[in-house]
């Protein structure tokens, strides 16, 4: 059927000869690629791998001991960054190409392994003490480093996942957490600091050209962080009617993702926002709805939601094609 | 019978098929450009993220208003009609019918979420009814039937995936539930009976596929096929086999012994193989993988019953010989041989570049003459919509 297209179109003199040729004889010429399945059985071997090693050691621990099996551990990390550092390509602050296929996955299988080893250690021999802060410090720097040396947006993606970590252990001590009883206004502080400092990060990285590739996956993380611990604050207050003061830096936050991302062009952040400030706006308004009405205000607030709902759709199609008519230009 | 402008879906067609040739360099710009002008596609089909923010938004609309109307309609007495639901569902599907046609929506996420909640409504309705009658045989083929139809009605109209998968599912819980009445030699003879259903169903679609008629549903097609696979599969899996006969002969999990148990053991441990063989010979993606899945699935339902080994050894072993072969493969491939190659796919390490380039070709064409009647802007909505996916991230 397909040759049959391009027959046709050739006829039509849409195709010139030379052209016609090549599809023509694209079933003979093209090659199969086999990447995916081959990088899927890459990885599938690795996970195989490590999670048999890990039980196997986990079931013989009394006969091998825990300084072997640190050994071991501290052996593959360090091969695995001295091949790294051997076979970098020299850094930039600009986006990097990985020199081969398997860089990436040694480099994650390094910075895995040295995670666990400062787990382990600290697990069995409380290195750090009772001071944690520290255990959780010391490997998200090495996380930093690693991630903007080799340029790898996995281990950042870890490196903002143990900076969550430090932030959350430092403010809460371990008893606290143990019990359960931790303070949650504290810890809604907490990681709205975080997304902030994410957020920070990203403008900064776009401001000084820093791995400027680096922008989307802070941004990411900060927008959700940022709007889920506002919100959580909000809700977390509910009682009291002075909780709209959460929702204030809500909005602002949410317009300036807005804008940042209307000039990114970035719909995703567009989207993000919208659907976010659409839920804290909803939640208002049943909110004062509900005080002035009771239960009379459901069919208004159904009408209002269908009515708001359809609007949106309009704003998004609108956005998108805005976001289209400017590229044209 | 399908909903959409012929011509755009055979435009839409040829612009697919030629994006790839124009990445790889076998065609010209100016071929591309020229075919792309002389083929308009007036879709609206935006990026993925414009499609899920409008499945969203639509959803909420659709649950609210429903939910807002059975309010109103039963405020003093209890709902308790399935009349009701397919009111609603026959509602949303004229809505469905006059927006599609209308706004020219393609799979826009705004019509994919009317077609899947007024499928849904119809198909509850439906169901309700059948439970109501308190039919006592058959009321699963009853059910399945009348499923499978309304999900090929909505597949045939709007050639949409998910409804397509369904009613591909639907047709074999018919065949299951059919056969399955024929009593004793029905049970007896199932799995064969749905390993012929499935292998027919396959190689129906797969001549359909090279038929110009399957050139509207080609994505419907290949669910189709995808989920025929699977059946012809799992229809002799020792274990489904194994766990099925129990169920229906009450017997316990702990009776492991089929009859002909051999048969199933072969068709288990050979069919993945078969498929990963023909997937490479045939350069078949879809073969190819589903193979590579189900010898997963056969290696966890051989050792459901034989524990030649403990898990840890197992894994690290399986893990030491999948690594050491596919890097035998990778470096084996690192020059293209019997036409295979370690190579990224052509149509997606240029996907970047498309979107600039769709973007150029989309100001180009609005100097060139429109060979059809299709406003500038449309043509920037349709496929060249390669500006449609840069708004991604």
């Amino acid at each position: 059927m397909d040759n049959d297209i391009y027959k046709k179109l050739h006829s039509e003199g849409y195709l010139g000869d030379d052209s016609y040729n090549q599809l023509s004889q694209k079933h003979l010429t093209q090659l199969f690629s086999v990447h995916w399945e081959l990088k899927t059985l890459l990885y599938l071997g690795v996970m195989l791998l490590s999670g048999g090693l890990g039980v196997l050691i986990y079931k013989n621990i009394d006969t091998i001991g825990h300084q072997a099996v640190l050994a071991f551990i501290a052996l593959i990390s360090i091969g695995c960054f001295i091949y790294c550092f051997k076979k970098k390509i020299p850094f930039s602050w600009g986006k990097v190409k990985a020199p081969n296929t398997g860089f990436d996955y040694i480099l994650l299988l390094g910075s895995i392994s040295m995670v666990t080893f400062v787990g382990y250690l600290q697990y069995q021999y409380q290195v750090f003490g009772l001071n944690y802060g520290m255990a959780t410090f010391i490997p998200m720097l090495a996380l930093f480093f690693i991630a903007y040396y080799f340029d790898h947006l996995g281990i950042l993606s870890m490196a903002i996942a143990s900076l969550a970590l430090w932030m959350g252990v430092s403010v809460t001590p371990k008893t606290l957490l143990a019990y359960g009883t931790f303070n949650s206004k504290q810890i809604i502080f907490t990681y709205v600091a975080f997304g902030l400092i994410l957020l920070t990060f990203a403008f900064l990285t776009q401001r000084f050209a820093i791995k400027k590739h680096f922008k989307f996956t802070y941004h990411h993380y900060g927008i959700h962080v940022t709007f889920i611990a506002l919100l959580a604050g909000y809700f977390d207050n509910y009682e009291s009617a002075a909780n709209f003061v959460w929702l204030v830096p809500f909005f602002a936050l949410a317009a300036y993702i807005y804008f940042d991302a209307r000039r990114e062009r970035s719909f995703y952040f567009i989207l993000l926002t919208i659907l976010y400030s659409y839920f804290a706006l909803a939640s208002l308004i049943t909110r004062v709805l509900y005080g002035l009405m009771k239960y009379d205000a459901i069919y208004l607030l159904l009408m209002c939601f269908i009515a708001s709902a359809i609007g949106l759709i309009f704003l998004l199609i609108n956005i998108n094609k805005n976001l289209k008519q400017d590229d044209h230009i | 019978m399908i909903i959409y402008k012929k011509e755009w879906l055979k435009n839409k067609y040829i612009v697919d098929l030629l994006k790839p040739d124009y990445t790889a360099g076998r065609i010209t710009k100016e071929e591309f450009i020229k075919i792309k002008t002389a083929h308009p596609v007036g879709f609206y089909m935006p990026g993925l993220m414009v499609r899920v923010g409008l499945f969203i938004l639509t959803l909420i609309i659709a649950i609210v208003a429903t939910s807002l109307l059975s309010l109103m309609a039963f405020i003093s007495v209890p709902m308790g009609s399935p009349g009701w639901p397919i009111f609603l569902g026959i509602g949303c599907y004229v809505l469905l019918e006059f927006l599609t046609k209308g706004k020219h929506y393609f799979h826009s996420g705004v019509d994919n979420a009317l077609l899947y909640f007024s499928a849904g409504l119809l198909g509850g309705g439906f169901i309700w009814i059948i439970i109501d009658a308190h039919i006592t045989t058959g009321d699963n083929l009853l059910g399945a039937i009348v499923i499978a139809l309304l999900c090929i009605y909505l597949t045939l109209r709007f050639a949409d995936v998910v409804t397509g998968a369904v009613a591909c599912g639907a047709i074999f819980a018919c065949v299951y539930f059919f056969w399955a009445m024929m009593g004793k030699f029905g049970l007896a003879t199932m799995p064969f009976v749905m390993m012929i259903a499935a292998a027919g169903a396959y190689f129906g679609f797969n001549n359909l596929s090279k038929n110009a008629k399957g050139l509207y549903y080609t994505d419907c097609v290949a669910i189709v096929k995808l989920i025929s696979l699977l059946t012809l599969y799992a229809a002799g899996n020792y274990f489904m086999v194994n766990r099925l006969n129990n169920m229906l002969n009450g017997l316990g999990d702990s009776h492991t012994a089929i009859p002909f148990g051999f048969i199933f053991w072969v068709w288990t441990v050979l069919l993945p193989i078969v498929y990963i063989w023909f997937g490479l010979k045939r350069k078949n993606t879809m073969l190819l993988r589903t193979g590579m899945v189900l010898v997963a699935a056969s290696v966890a339902t051989f050792r459901v019953y034989y524990h030649l080994l403990p898990i840890e050894i197992m894994l690290t072993l399986s893990g030491i010989i999948i690594l050491a072969g596919a890097y035998t493969i990778i470096s084996y491939l690192k020059t293209p041989r019997h036409g295979f190659t370690y190579a990224e796919p052509e149509e997606a390490n240029t996907a970047d570049n498309l979107n600039l380039e769709g973007l150029a070709i989309g100001q180009a064409t609005s100097h060139l003459p429109p060979a059809a009647q299709a406003p500038v802007s449309r043509f920037g909505g349709g496929s060249g919509g390669g500006g449609g996916s840069s708004g991604d991230f």
